[in-house]
């Protein structure tokens, strides 16, 4: 079998969960000897003009024969669609040259959606299959279901909604935007959702259900064999890992943590990439919240990490918080903090709440509640018993190896 | 009673007649004062009573001079306009009065127009950097460094300038709209024949093709490629095209650049035309027509779509003959509600409460507009209940029509500014030459027309300018619906 991903992105020109996923996927595939895979990542030139090369559509990325990149200069990013004619072509050849007989598509932005027809009718018989990574097709705020001006996850989105975000948008363009999208996905053999809650969501959406199937995003573990977990000596040490934007909460974990901060110690460690997309007022909201916290509150910001070293700071951190007020596609995170043996304590929001189940292998709490999440950082502080309960109800996420067999299995009953 | 004349007041303020007509030369210097002093406000400052507040120039001679002015004390308005060394009397200025409460609040007369707008040309202007605008003698306005505007431009800022009047109650600015009509139609047929068209793109691969679809875009080309989506799967089979004209199109090579990649995936008959400038939507129609090889014409707006999962009915319509009728067809607002089942004109006497001039003003409603009638209602009787035994028109969002029957009823008219009005003008001497009009409410289609964007301030006076046109060439067409019948159609 020739299985083609087709990726936004490629971890090593920009790292992202779902090009981690992608590109998991397709070692795997590679990894299969039934199967010859190959990879075509989309990109941004005028962001990463070094992989883009004048008048090639499609270049290579270096120190890889099987894994290739589509450098775009224009996007319509309301659209999701490129229409350049130089990249038609070659993307044309492309796929007549080398016949892949699956084409695993996990996203739009960069590859535009009319790829799906050029794909079709290029390879009239290939099969489609395409992963839902965010909500992208449903939500043009950043495919997040957060409305900025209420703070809180979208529950509607009828086209005249999505205006209260986007004032100078108006229900027509919104209703034209469904319109793609769904019209794109008609071209489509089959979706996977990496949660039941995205799933759900896109199915009030649109799609029939039997056209959405769930298979958790598989991850690659770091755990050493015979690697057993500790915590730090006074057990208070919460962690966040993820990208320090709005939607992410971290306005919430550091209200709670404030108000925790006034029953017993507590250090807060933040790793945080992305900063700068946060807004201005997000970030003064939270050195606000900063500069009032209690001497008993520690609280450390300390950058990005990756997924070459999450694995040892998870293991600083005692509890992984996970505030976000977005409802979660997955949450990467939680596998990287289930590797690592770290309890979660997560907002009840999206997929989250599709993994975590209270008590039993993580804490739960409702998104945005800077009062319940504190109560539960209180409860959770120098408790060693709690937290070795906690861990000892751990399992590890499902491996990148398993998560391809499912695709496979997938594949063949299509 | 009429007052002594104080000649003697007359001569000892003004030295230069003093010393012409000798200080007790009273009889001469009554008749001067008579002929010239008053109206030059001799003893007093015209500056006081007028002011000029937007000055335009163009390239070409014309000039829009706006401002207020106390017309009980400033009785005539004489201008002058010096460009450089050369002095241009005008002796017809275009002056429109129109209602300004804010200086009329302040000068203490509310029974006379103060607001002025004047719009008149030099011939053969000669730039040069300095103008003055004198009125009776005193300067209004002067400016060492004028900008001269093109011509597209100066009408643009001069239908923005005069854009106060379409604000106003149309009783009380038809007078106004019917002075200045005809000075911006004139500009406007300049400026259509400055316009050119050039083929940038084209994919024509079928050697016949029994239909054309014109689809005039102004500026943006937001929406086409969504519209060329829906449409694919039957342009790719059908022996038809599409004849696509951009009116002051945005990135023209992006546009052209897209829709040679978008015939790559659907290989459609497509020719794209661009205009030096905006040539109205008339005359882009008109000019679409003239390059279109199909028998049929289709004209359709870039926001119209075919309703979700009903191409078939919109194919229909796109494949039906129309005969020697001109056919148009239901459109829905994108919330599925109805919008239009056609169009009637009706009319109203409007009156000028100040001075008691009454006008006829035309005005089009769409039958349907309202109504609770949904696209996907099976039922369709309730939305052409009113319509008929009616004279009906169509909009041009959506028109079908043999190209010969088009060309015979003389196309689009060109004389409307830009845009509006020109379908109902076409609809009411179409029926008055005999022609049929068809509403085929089997076809249903959306038209997003952006309901929440609003108008420009040259936009919204084009409009009017339009209105009035259109209002004065058929105020006695037999095909109005009466004011009576106006309260019950829909």
């Amino acid at each position: 079998m020739k299985y083609l991903t087709v990726s936004l992105y490629h971890p090593r020109v920009m790292k992202g969960g779902a090009q981690y996923v992608a590109k998991d996927l397709h070692d795997s595939a590679d990894s299969d000897p039934e199967v010859e895979a190959i990879m075509l990542a989309g990109i941004d030139a005028r962001m990463f003009p070094s992989y883009a090369k004048t008048g090639s559509s499609i270049t290579a990325l270096p120190d890889s024969r099987t894994e290739f990149l589509l450098p775009g200069n224009n996007f319509n990013d309301f659209h999701h669609v490129v229409y350049d004619p130089r990249r038609n072509k070659a993307i044309a050849r492309f796929l007549e040259d080398r016949k892949p007989d699956v084409i695993h598509v996990h996203h739009s932005l960069w590859i535009g959606l009319e790829f799906l027809a050029l794909a079709r009718k290029v390879l009239p018989d290939v099969k489609i299959i395409y992963t839902l990574h965010e909500y992208l097709p449903i939500c043009y705020s950043n495919g997040q279901l957060y409305r900025k001006h209420e703070r809180g996850v979208c529950h509607d989105t009828s086209p005249d909604q999505c205006t209260a975000c986007f004032p100078h948008l108006t229900t027509d363009d919104f209703m034209l935007r469904r319109r793609g999208f769904q019209r794109a996905f008609e071209l489509v053999d089959h979706f996977v959702s990496p949660s039941a809650y995205l799933r759900e969501r896109f199915i009030r959406w649109g799609l029939a259900p039997e056209r959405i199937s769930v298979i958790a995003n598989g991850h690659k573990r770091s755990r050493p064999k015979e690697w057993k977990p500790n915590h730090s000596p006074d057990l208070n040490v919460f962690g966040y890992f993820g990208q320090f934007v709005n939607a992410k909460g971290i306005d919430v974990l550091l209200e709670a943590a404030s108000k925790a901060a006034r029953t017993c110690e507590i250090e807060v460690k933040i790793y945080g990439g992305n900063k700068e997309y946060a807004t201005e007022d997000y970030v003064e909201h939270i050195n606000a919240i900063v500069e009032a916290a209690p001497d008993t509150l520690k609280i450390s910001e300390l950058g990005a990490y990756s997924r070459e070293n999450v694995f040892d700071l998870m293991t600083t951190v005692d509890w992984v918080v996970v505030p976000s007020v977005w409802p979660e596609t997955f949450g990467l995170v939680v596998s990287e903090a289930w590797d690592a043996r770290r309890p979660v304590i997560a907002s009840k929001v999206g997929g989250l709440q599709n993994r975590i189940v209270d008590q039993q292998n993580g804490f739960l709490f409702m998104p945005g509640s800077s009062s319940q999440l504190s109560s539960r950082i209180v409860s959770c502080a120098g408790n060693s018993d709690l937290w070795h309960e906690i861990v000892d109800g751990i399992e590890d996420e499902v491996s990148a190896s398993t998560a391809w067999q499912t695709h496979r299995k997938l594949l063949d009953s299509l | 009673m009429r007052g002594s004349f104080l000649h003697a007041l007359y001569a000892r303020t003004n030295a230069d007649i003093a010393e012409r007509f000798g200080e007790n030369a009273k009889a001469k210097l009554e008749d001067h004062y008579a002929r010239y002093g008053a109206n030059e406000l001799r003893g007093g400052s015209v500056a006081d009573h007028i002011r000029a507040e937007t000055v335009f120039v163009s390239d070409s001679g014309y000039i829009l001079v706006s401002g207020w002015a106390d017309q009980r004390v400033l009785t005539q308005l004489h201008f002058s306009v010096e460009v450089g060394y050369l002095c241009h009397d005008i002796s017809e200025p275009n002056l429109t009065w129109y209602d300004r409460p804010d200086v009329a609040q302040k000068i203490g007369d509310t029974e006379h127009s103060c607001g002025y707008v004047a719009l008149f040309k030099i011939s053969e202007l000669a730039v040069h950097p300095r103008i003055c605008i004198r009125v009776n003698g005193t300067t209004i306005h002067e400016e060492q460094l004028t900008r001269f505007l093109s011509l597209e431009m100066f009408m643009d800022r001069a239908l923005g300038a005069c854009a106060a009047m379409a604000e106003l109650p149309i009783g009380r600015s038809f007078q106004s709209g019917k002075k200045l009509y005809p000075v911006f139609a004139e500009l406007w047929e300049l400026l259509l024949k400055k316009t050119r068209f050039a083929e940038v793109f084209s994919h024509q691969k079928k050697a016949t093709v029994s239909r054309s679809i014109i689809i005039t875009v102004h500026r943006k080309a937001d929406m086409l490629l969504r519209q060329l989506e829906e449409l694919a799967s039957y342009l790719q089979e059908a022996d038809t095209e599409i004849i696509l004209v951009g009116n002051d199109l945005e990135n023209t090579a992006r546009v052209k650049e897209a829709l040679a990649a978008f015939c790559q995936i659907f290989p459609i008959d497509i020719t794209l035309f661009v205009c030096t400038g905006n040539s109205g939507f008339s005359a882009a129609n008109n000019f679409g027509a003239e390059r279109a090889r199909g028998e049929v014409l289709i004209f359709m707006n870039p926001d119209i779509f075919p309703p979700d999962g009903m191409l078939d009915q919109a194919v229909s319509f796109l494949e039906g003959d129309p005969g020697g009728a001109l056919h148009g067809a239901a459109l829905y607002y994108g919330d599925g509600m109805l919008m239009h089942s056609g169009m009637y004109v009706t009319h109203e006497a409007v009156v000028d409460q100040r001075n008691g001039a009454t006008n006829n003003a035309l005005r089009v409603e769409h039958f349907g507009k309202g109504l609770v009638h949904r696209v996907e209602d099976e039922d369709h009787s309730s939305a052409m209940r009113m319509t008929k035994g009616r004279p009906l028109l169509v909009t041009a969002a959506l028109w079908k029509i043999r190209a010969d029957v088009f060309e015979a009823a003389g196309g689009f008219p060109t004389e409307y500014i830009v845009a509006y009005y020109e379908d109902a003008d076409f609809c009411l001497r179409f029926l008055e030459s005999g022609g049929e009009i068809i509403l085929d409410d089997s076809s249903r289609w959306l038209h997003l027309e952006g309901v929440s964007k609003p108008k420009s301030a040259s936009v919204r006076c084009f409009m009017w300018l339009n209105r009035i046109h259109f209002s004065e060439k058929f105020a006695q067409s037999r095909f109005l619906a009466s004011a009576e019948d106006d309260l019950v159609l829909l």
